[in-house]
């Protein structure tokens, strides 16, 4: 891997352990077969002919390999769902619907390495037993979805995909199907029911596991891009050496995307939970701007809960419970998640001290009041009613009891909903009031309290009827 | 010619239903019509998916439309619904669902801005506010359902995204099909003048 050199000013930092960016601005590289058949691509692809499938799913079981959409669930898990009865044809679905805001890291995989994430679908597919597969790339990424094609065509054409591939006996076809920008769709039913042709509305589980009625019900395995990735180096380095990578329960390397306020924004991809933030903000990304300090991060999307860099935590339970400042947590899935945020996407947004809490927390209800798909009550009228609340506060136009309404309706969103777009639109609300409360009170004012018409006449009236 | 008058017939309905409205950038799109290349195209697409499931294509369809006429006009609607042979309400609720599908023209150029919060942080407002003073948008009539403004001159036309998925390169737009980084307002200017003819 020493012969690996980097476009001028693209080279990773030192902290970072490349294997699913290993070809991203790489010197030389362009994402065509040729190019990576040269750099040994596709060659896991005959190793996988050479085990049995359920040989596979015990590799990427015993890797620990934890799905890198969201939501952190073990992928040889999900894999094993599939109802060992099942007569329907077995569908594998890959996940390029990125749209979580501050996430990044599938647009440089499917722009620059495409064959990467075809090579991990086929093993995938043969492993589940998938003959047919989809990616569900979105809209906004038009020109990858004319580089996937073409990387399908070439993958036909030199025999990794298609009838038979290396003579294996094994067939797979895989198609490209575009969204058309709904947030919605990265929600595995939501997906499920647009590639059906129909409104992306999340299906309830239970009983709509996509393993045991997905896609036209029938058994489908919906996984990440990365996710699909991190199959073909599990492969080539086996099951219990990949495990090794990371920390005990949160394996391998993950894409860290960085971006708002500091010096080097950008992808990082790093083994799991060896970094903390204090690495990761300053050794790696440089530190704040010039003149500013930190003020808040949002660890892994825009619906993973707001941290404030002046907090500390306990991390454990008992007797092992640490205290930790902000600075010190690593960012693993499990940390994370005791912190009371979560890992999610990877995607890391930072704001400092010059940001206004009342703007962040604004603009991101708009989003969530935007991409609401509709279904539910408490998720559709929340989302609006959040948005218009947060409206008000933004633009110095609320009471203070404006921010204990916002407060109160994210709590009624929180689990009353089909699908957690729900806690996604939420819980920013309920951390951002939780851990700004005196910020967003300071931007309120008793003497906005709107009186209407009748609500003077009224008060008029009673307090003639009192004296 | 009975069949024309039969096909516009039915189309009626749909326009009276169905939110058309004409705008100055009409005139750069074709009006829709199916090529045999369409045809073409839109069986590949329906291939793609099991014989008894063509339902699935409707999103293709709709895209290999919106890319040649600019947006979907109800006799495209009555058309992706006759090739899949489902009721074109079934092709109407998806159309009005997705921001992707445009229900009216936008212009030549459009410019789609992401508005999410690294964007918005790296000045995207900024950038928006510039390109519609230099193509002279005014963007005060957008709404949710109508979110794209088109300049007078129909050359040129606006919308907000919803993160465009590269925050590490703040601000971020898409013009027509081209992506763009690291757009600050400052470079609004040069960006129009690349898509000069």
């Amino acid at each position: 891997m020493s012969d690996i050199t980097y476009l001028p000013g693209k080279e990773p930092h030192k902290r970072e352990h490349r294997l699913i960016f290993k070809n991203v601005d790489r010197k030389g590289w362009n994402p065509s077969i040729k190019t990576y058949l040269a750099d040994g691509g596709y060659d896991m692809l005959k190793k996988a002919f050479t085990m049995d499938p359920k040989a596979i799913i015990e590799e990427v079981k015993t890797s620990g390999l934890r799905g890198r959409g969201g939501a952190g669930f073990p992928t040889g898990i999900k894999w094993g769902f599939i109802p060992p009865s099942n007569t329907k044809p077995v569908y594998l679905i890959c996940n390029c619907d990125e749209s979580e805001p501050g996430t990044f890291k599938d647009r440089y995989i499917v722009h620059q390495d495409p064959h990467q994430l075809i090579e991990g679908m086929v093993i995938s597919a043969f492993a589940v037993g998938a003959h047919t597969a989809y990616i569900y790339i979105r809209e906004e990424f038009p020109e990858a979805a004319l580089i996937l094609e073409k990387a399908i065509r070439e993958a036909k054409r030199n025999g990794f995909l298609g009838k038979d591939i290396q003579g294996s006996g094994f067939d797979l076809e895989i198609y490209v199907h575009r969204g058309a920008a709904a947030y919605i769709c990265g929600e595995e039913t939501g997906l499920i029911e647009s590639l059906e042709g129909k409104r992306p509305y999340p299906r309830i589980k239970p009983p709509y596991f996509p393993a045991a009625m997905g896609l036209y019900m029938a058994p489908t395995i919906v996984n990440n891009v990365e996710s699909l990735c991190h199959v073909v180096h599990i492969l080539r380095m086996g099951g219990s050496e990949y495990v090794k990578l990371g920390t005990p329960r949160n394996s391998g390397t993950r894409i860290l995307c960085v971006s708002g306020d500091v010096q080097k924004p950008g992808y990082y991809e790093v083994e799991v939970g060896k970094l903390n933030f204090e690495e990761l903000l300053f050794d790696i990304c440089g530190g704040p701007k010039e003149g500013r300090k930190f003020k808040a991060v949002i660890p892994g999307g825009s619906s993973s809960k707001i941290l404030r860099c002046d907090e500390s935590f306990k991390i454990g339970r008992g007797d092992d419970a640490k205290d930790m400042t902000f600075w010190q947590l690593p960012l693993d899935f499990d940390t994370l998640a005791a912190a009371g945020s979560m890992a999610g996407s990877g995607g890391v947004i930072v704001m400092d001290d010059s940001r206004r809490m009342s703007w962040v927390l604004n603009n991101i209800t708009h989003f969530y009041a935007h991409e609401s798909c509709g279904q539910c009550t408490p998720c559709r009228e929340g989302s609006t009613w959040m948005k218009k609340v947060s409206d008000r506060i933004e633009a110095g136009k609320a009471t203070p009891d404006d921010v204990k309404t916002l407060e109160e309706i994210a709590y009624q969103i929180d689990g009353k909903t089909v699908c957690a777009f729900g806690e996604a639109s939420a819980w920013p609300v309920e951390a951002m009031i939780d851990k700004y409360r005196e910020e967003l009170m300071g931007e309120t004012s008793e003497d906005n309290d709107f009186k209407s018409t009748e609500r003077v006449e009224q008060e008029r009236f009673l307090a003639a009827v009192q004296s | 010619m009975s069949s024309k008058s039969k096909s516009s017939s039915k189309n009626s309905v749909l326009e009276q239903n169905v939110a058309s409205p004409k705008t100055p950038g009409e005139k750069f799109f074709p009006p829709f019509e199916v090529t045999k290349e369409l045809e073409r195209e839109a069986n590949k697409r329906i291939r793609q998916y099991p014989d008894d499931q063509k339902r699935s294509a409707v999103l293709p369809l709709l895209h290999e439309v919106q890319h040649r006429h600019g947006f979907i006009s109800p006799e495209s609607i009555e058309w992706v619904a006759e090739k899949l042979g489902i009721a074109a309400i079934k092709v109407v609720e998806v159309v009005t669902f997705y921001p992707g599908f445009r229900q009216k023209a936008p212009g030549k150029i459009h410019f789609r801005v992401c508005r999410t919060l690294s964007c918005a942080m790296g000045g995207s407002y900024e950038l928006m506010d510039k390109i519609c003073e230099l193509a002279k948008i005014d963007r005060s009539g957008a709404t949710h359902g109508d979110a794209i403004s088109v300049s007078p001159c129909g050359k040129y036309s606006v919308e907000f995204a919803e993160c465009l998925a590269s925050c590490g390169t703040a601000p971020v737009c898409l013009v027509n099909d081209d992506f763009h980084e690291g757009v600050t307002a400052n470079k609004a200017e040069g960006l129009l003048s690349d898509y000069e003819d």
